[in-house]
């Protein structure tokens, strides 16, 4: 049976779900029966709560995403090519297609359609890249359209489309085309499918049109109220089908 | 190739940059301040990009912007310090809860959550710099200990006892009367 004194520091790791099982099962076992542990459990957890509560994040300032990024030089790259033969393989086969797709980030204008295009694929490819691809990961739109509140200043659609063959994997926040939006990753066999949301007055170019960026559809839809910008390596009348679907379902 | 490259730099830390102002300004205390050093950050990051062999950008990323504000604190801990002292922020502190009814009282009760908002900002603000990285990392940011033992280069043990005395410091502000465990 664990000590008070081995129980006491280890108060804050239990709450924030950071012990292992025994761990967590031992100090549970203390909390029982230590009226003190006990105290101090429920004045930790009132107090995260209201540090919860409160929006204490400091917002970037308007304006200085563009400014931050544009102060960024355009500095030469003398050793990209050796860092890419170190990565493993299927990341340096991934990496490859964002230098791919990505080759004229740097220079890209705002409104300006190719440039644009090659965001939106880039940035579904780089959540290709393993990690990134979801921050939420549910197949349930009453878990991730939630998640969104407060990471987003909007609650974007998020259908399901199961019954159409399209599986929901997740959602996570992104920033692209310079606008901070909603990116829902969805599944069907073995191709992935990118829906950037966001406000229809967010700054992203409007007009439904449709582009292939490197062997990526980009097609770009609105449901009156988002725009929605979808990115996928599916066959282009699968890709319509998808977007109709989807374009539907957020409306109904 | 350039091009290519700060490509992938800029996709990769674009997202990044909300909580890389929000470590700096908790840091550094100053809006303007903060901006300048997530500036330099990114300036650093491209120039270390070759060295990231992936895993978490966030956690990177941080790190660089972490180095660049405890840079920008040791410069200005030369010149004499402005009302961080601990009195000034007790004073403050008194002010507010005067003006919110009571600094323990239920936030419920608190008039409006600008006051709550402000009551807690001040209390976070006064820890020592060590503890409120901690605090700030993961309750603002909610990143996990291993992330915060990367983003802060400190091992996990720290980062449990730093975040403790934090909380505890947080709490005692809050609570000036309270018991102290
Ligand atoms: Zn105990």
């Amino acid at each position: 049976m664990m000590s008070h004194d081995q129980a006491h520091p280890l108060i804050d790791a239990f709450l924030d779900g950071e012990l292992g099982a025994v761990e967590s099962a031992d100090f549970e076992g203390h909390a029982r029966q230590c009226r003190q542990c006990q105290d101090l459990l429920a004045a930790r957890r009132a107090l995260l709560e209201r540090l919860r509560r409160a929006p204490l994040r400091y917002p970037l300032p308007a304006g200085s995403e563009r400014r931050l990024l544009a102060s960024l030089p355009a500095a030469p790259a003398p050793r990209a090519r050796r860092m890419l033969s170190s990565l493993p393989l299927p990341a340096a086969l991934a990496a490859s297609l964002v230098l791919a797709v990505g080759a004229y980030w740097a220079g890209h204008r705002h409104g300006d359609s190719r440039l644009a295009a090659e965001a939106f694929a880039s940035a579904h490819v780089r959540s290709m890249l393993a990690e990134a691809r979801v921050e939420v990961l549910s197949s349930d739109h009453h878990t991730v359209r939630p998640w969104f509140t407060g990471r987003l200043s909007f609650a974007p659609p998020v259908p399901e489309l199961a019954a159409d063959g399209y599986s929901l994997v997740g959602g996570r926040v992104d920033y692209v085309d310079h606008v901070r939006c909603a990116a829902l990753v969805y599944r069907a066999g073995a191709h992935w499918i990118t829906v950037f949301v966001a406000p229809n007055d967010s700054g992203w170019r409007s007009g439904d049109e449709r582009t292939r960026e490197d062997g990526y559809q980009v097609i770009r839809a609105s449901t009156g109220t988002f725009r929605m910008v979808t990115v996928t390596d599916m066959a282009d009348a699968e890709t319509r089908r998808f977007v109709d679907r989807w374009l539907a379902a957020a409306a109904g | 190739m350039d091009s290519t490259r700060n490509a992938r730099y800029t996709a990769l830390v674009s997202a990044e940059l909300p909580a890389a102002y929000n470590l700096a300004r908790w840091l550094v205390r100053d809006s303007t301040e903060a901006e300048d050093v997530v500036q330099e950050a990114l300036v650093r990051g491209l120039q270390y990009f070759d060295g990231y062999r992936g895993g978490s950008a966030r956690s990177w990323f941080l790190a660089i912007v972490r180095n660049v504000a405890l840079g920008a604190l040791g410069t200005k801990r030369r010149h004499p310090e402005v009302s961080l002292d601990d009195d000034a922020s007790d004073a403050l502190m008194d002010e507010l809860a005067g003006q919110a009814g009571g600094i323990g009282v239920d936030p419920a009760d608190v008039a409006g959550g600008e006051h709550e908002r402000e009551i807690l900002r001040r209390a976070i603000g006064a820890l020592p710099t060590d503890q409120r990285a901690v605090v700030v990392l993961r309750d603002i940011d909610g990143l996990g200990y291993r992330e915060i033992a990367e983003v802060l280069g400190i091992p996990i043990g720290t980062v449990m006892s730093r975040l403790s005395r934090g909380r505890d410091g947080v709490a005692a502000r809050l609570n000036p009367g309270g018991e102290r465990p």
